[in-house]
This record gives structure tokens, C-alpha cells and sequence, in this order.
């Protein structure tokens, strides 16, 4: 019996694709709750992130055959994490449609009867930190932040991952990502100015 | 005025607390730190602020992730897997199952050994001599074995039936034999066709939007 605890990725994924289901749910077992987290601080709608979690593993893992094993598997995942978030924000937000109202309009009332009401179902930062229990200052200083500082600070600090990866992962360049933690860090530095004794 | 004006960059306070300047730089800013209180609160802030960060939990998908993942995924398993997967349920699982196929193969193996050995003691008996009549027996009972199946299978309602079919083949001529050839091949690229759009050609196989090349 293969203990796949104690294997590499790499060895996990050579027994996935000898079609072993065991190695599929380690896989899982390993990234579930890293590749969660991520995407549930950007989109702060638990349903929605586990609905984009669940996609990003089928993706991968129906694809195991095509993944190239001279990267890291957690780049590739991640990297596919950030793509099915960011599309579906993408269809999320249609850029045609204006919300102020048809530009025709020639009253306030005809302008509110045009005008288009998004309905965010994203949980606020209170919600956000109260709906896990922790509430840490931390966490919710992190949901204010701009959401593509917010990945990159999240795939340093808390991922561990090198600024390389992260502009793979992202699709940016390498000076851009720098950039984006670098003020990251700034504006959490001042949200959490109040915690200073 | 213990604080100098030449503050380092906010870049370069970053990476000195992210540990990323190389010892040279590290001099530099850790100098700098023992004159100026400005800078020394931002590194510490910067540092409490790394710690919390690292320190973040992961949050946890519902109950039954893996379940509704693996309920999309098709898990196809290549024909070797397949054969090591029954290989590896042949083997045995208790050690009274492994003590009683070791005994399986041992004793055959210590009894043929033995009577080797006790021939080999008798006086007229050489390597070679034994050599010619093991073989002499085994090819004996291979002969006798392929003599059995042969007049098995020329008996049989198959052989009867090829031969008919023979008599037929010749009757119709090479005009007829060629139509039947043609009539055959059709119908095989025609189930063949069938089978992969029903049985190959799944929908995972057509996706394409996962690939990924850095």
C-alpha cells in the first residue's frame, strides 16, 4: 500500500497518472485549503469560492497528463486559480452596461428608472472575519487593500512563494509584482496604524 | 540630533526585513538603524506585520471537497497500472499467506533440488547424461501435448466451418473474393468510427483550456 503522505508532488502526480484515485484525493488533500483561502480573501463569497476552487481542481486534474513536470505542480495550480478568478470576475463585471443610468435620460427619476444596481453578494470585512471566527485585525486590513496587492502579499506572506512564481502565477512582471507588495505592505502598515501602542 | 537625514528607501527597509539584501546592504541599513529611531520603528512595524501575516490560518472549503471534486474528474487508468493493480492483488496479505506461498514454491523447487542431488550420487550418472534425458522427456510431452490440441482444433465445428468457407472463397472467384474484402474492411472502418465517438472521444479530451506553458 503507497503511504502518498510521504511522497513528492511529483511522485503523487506519476501515480495519478497511472490513473490511481488515491493520488487524485492527495493532491487535494494537500492544496484544498491553501488554494481556498486564496481564492476566498480575493471574492469574500464562500460559496462562490469553493464553486472556483472546485473548478480549478477539475481543470487541473482532468489535465494531469498535460502538466509539465519541469515546473512545480503548486505554480501550475495556482496559476490556474488566478486565471479562473480573475475570469469570472471579468464576466461578472460587463463593461457595456452603465451604471448611472441611460445617458438619454433627461430627469433624475428617468435616469434611477435606467440605471443598473449591481448586487454584490461579497461579504463585508466584518462578515469576513466574524463568519471564520477569528476576526483578526489583520484579515480584515487585508480585504481593504487593492485585490491585486492583496494575491500578491497573500502568495509571499502566507504561500511562501518567490517573487518569480508569483509573476508566473500572476502573469505580470517581475518589477510590477515587487511594486504590488511593496505598496501592499504600505497601506496595511497604516491600516493597522491604530494597533501601535 | 541622534537621527541622520539619509533615510533608506521604503524598498530597500522591505527588503532588509524580508531578509533579501545580500551582507553588504545588511551593513549598511543595520548601521543606519543605530542612529535613527524613524527607520528602526518602521522595521519593526514591518516585522510585527510580516509575523501576523505568516501567521494567518487557511480557511477550510465545506465538508465533502474532495468527494464533489472527484465526482468530475475521469480517472483513466493506462493498461500497465491496470495489470500492476492485479498483480499487487495476487500478492499475498497476511504473513500466514506469504508463509504459505513461500512453502508453495519453496518445496517443489528443495524436492527437485533433491533428487538432482541423489541422482547426481549415483554411480553412471553424469551432467550431460541427465541433460539428454530431461530433454528427450520434455520435448516428448510438448510433442504429445501439440498432437492433442491439433486434433482437437481439426475436429472441432471451427475447422469444419473454415473449410466450407474455403470451398465457398474458391467458388466465387477472385471477383467475388475481392467484393467480400471490400464489404469487410468497410464494415471494420465503420465500427471502428462507432466505438471512438462513443467510447474514446470523451468530453475531457476535447478540453483545452487548462494548458498551461510558462
Amino acid at each position: 500500500m503507497v503511504d502518498y503522505a510521504q511522497l513528492s508532488d511529483q511522485d503523487v502526480i506519476r501515480q495519478a497518472r497511472d490513473g490511481r484515485e488515491s493520488a487524485f484525493r492527495e493532491l487535494i488533500r494537500r492544496y484544498e485549503r491553501p488554494l481556498f483561502s486564496v481564492i476566498y480573501r480575493m471574492i469574500r463569497d464562500r460559496e462562490l469560492a469553493e464553486d472556483l476552487a472546485q473548478d480549478t481542481f477539475i481543470k487541473v486534474l482532468n489535465n494531469i497528463d498535460k502538466y509539465d513536470p519541469g515546473y512545480k505542480f503548486s505554480s501550475w495550480l495556482f496559476k490556474i486559480a488566478h486565471n479562473t478568478t480573475v475570469d469570472h470576475i471579468r464576466k461578472k463585471t460587463p463593461k457595456t452596461l452603465s451604471l448611472d443610468g441611460s445617458p438619454h435620460a433627461r430627469t433624475q427619476e428617468q435616469a434611477e428608472a435606467t440605471s443598473f444596481t449591481a448586487v454584490d453578494h461579497a461579504e463585508t470585512p466584518e462578515q469576513f472575519t466574524s463568519s471564520r471566527e477569528v476576526g483578526t485585525e489583520i484579515e480584515a486590513a487585508l480585504l481593504e487593500i487593492r485585490p491585486e496587492y492583496r494575491e500578491a502579499i497573500m502568495l509571499w506572506h502566507i504561500e511562501g512563494r518567490p517573487y518569480e512564481e508569483i509573476a508566473q502565477i500572476m502573469d505580470l512582471p517581475l518589477g510590477t509584482v515587487k511594486t504590488y507588495i511593496h505598496r501592499g505592505r504600505n497601506e496595511l502598515r497604516k491600516r493597522l496604524e491604530h494597533l501601535r501602542c | 540630533m541622534s537621527e541622520t537625514l539619509n533615510h533608506p528607501e521604503h524598498e530597500r527597509l522591505q527588503a532588509y526585513a524580508a531578509k533579501e539584501l545580500d551582507g553588504g546592504d545588511t551593513a549598511v541599513i543595520e548601521a543606519h538603524l543605530t542612529t535613527c529611531a524613524r527607520c528602526r520603528v518602521e522595521v519593526e512595524e514591518l516585522h510585527s506585520l510580516f509575523v501576523m501575516l505568516s501567521s494567518l490560518a487557511y480557511h477550510a472549503p465545506a465538508a465533502g471537497f474532495a468527494d464533489r471534486v472527484m465526482a468530475r474528474v475521469q480517472v483513466r487508468q493506462p493498461w500497465f497500472a491496470r495489470a500492476a493493480d492485479w498483480l499487487a492483488g495476487l500478492a499475498p496479505k497476511s504473513t500466514r499467506a506469504w508463509a504459505l506461498t513461500t512453502a508453495m514454491v519453496a518445496l517443489p523447487a528443495v524436492a527437485t533440488t533433491g533428487l538432482v542431488w541423489w541422482l547426481m550420487s549415483r554411480p553412471g550418472v553424469t551432467v550431460q547424461g541427465l541433460w539428454v534425458i530431461s530433454s528427450e522427456f520434455a520435448a516428448r510431452v510438448l510433442s504429445g501435448a501439440w498432437s492433442w490440441v491439433w486434433s482437437y482444433v481439426a475436429g472441432s465445428a471451427l475447422a469444419s466451418w473454415a473449410a466450407g468457407a474455403a470451398e465457398v472463397v474458391a467458388s466465387v472467384g477472385r471477383g467475388g473474393l475481392g467484393l467480400g474484402v471490400v464489404m469487410f474492411a468497410t464494415l471494420t472502418a465503420a465500427s471502428v468510427w462507432i466505438l471512438y465517438q462513443n467510447l474514446f472521444r470523451t468530453e475531457a479530451r476535447r478540453t483545452d483550456y487548462a494548458s498551461f506553458v510558462f
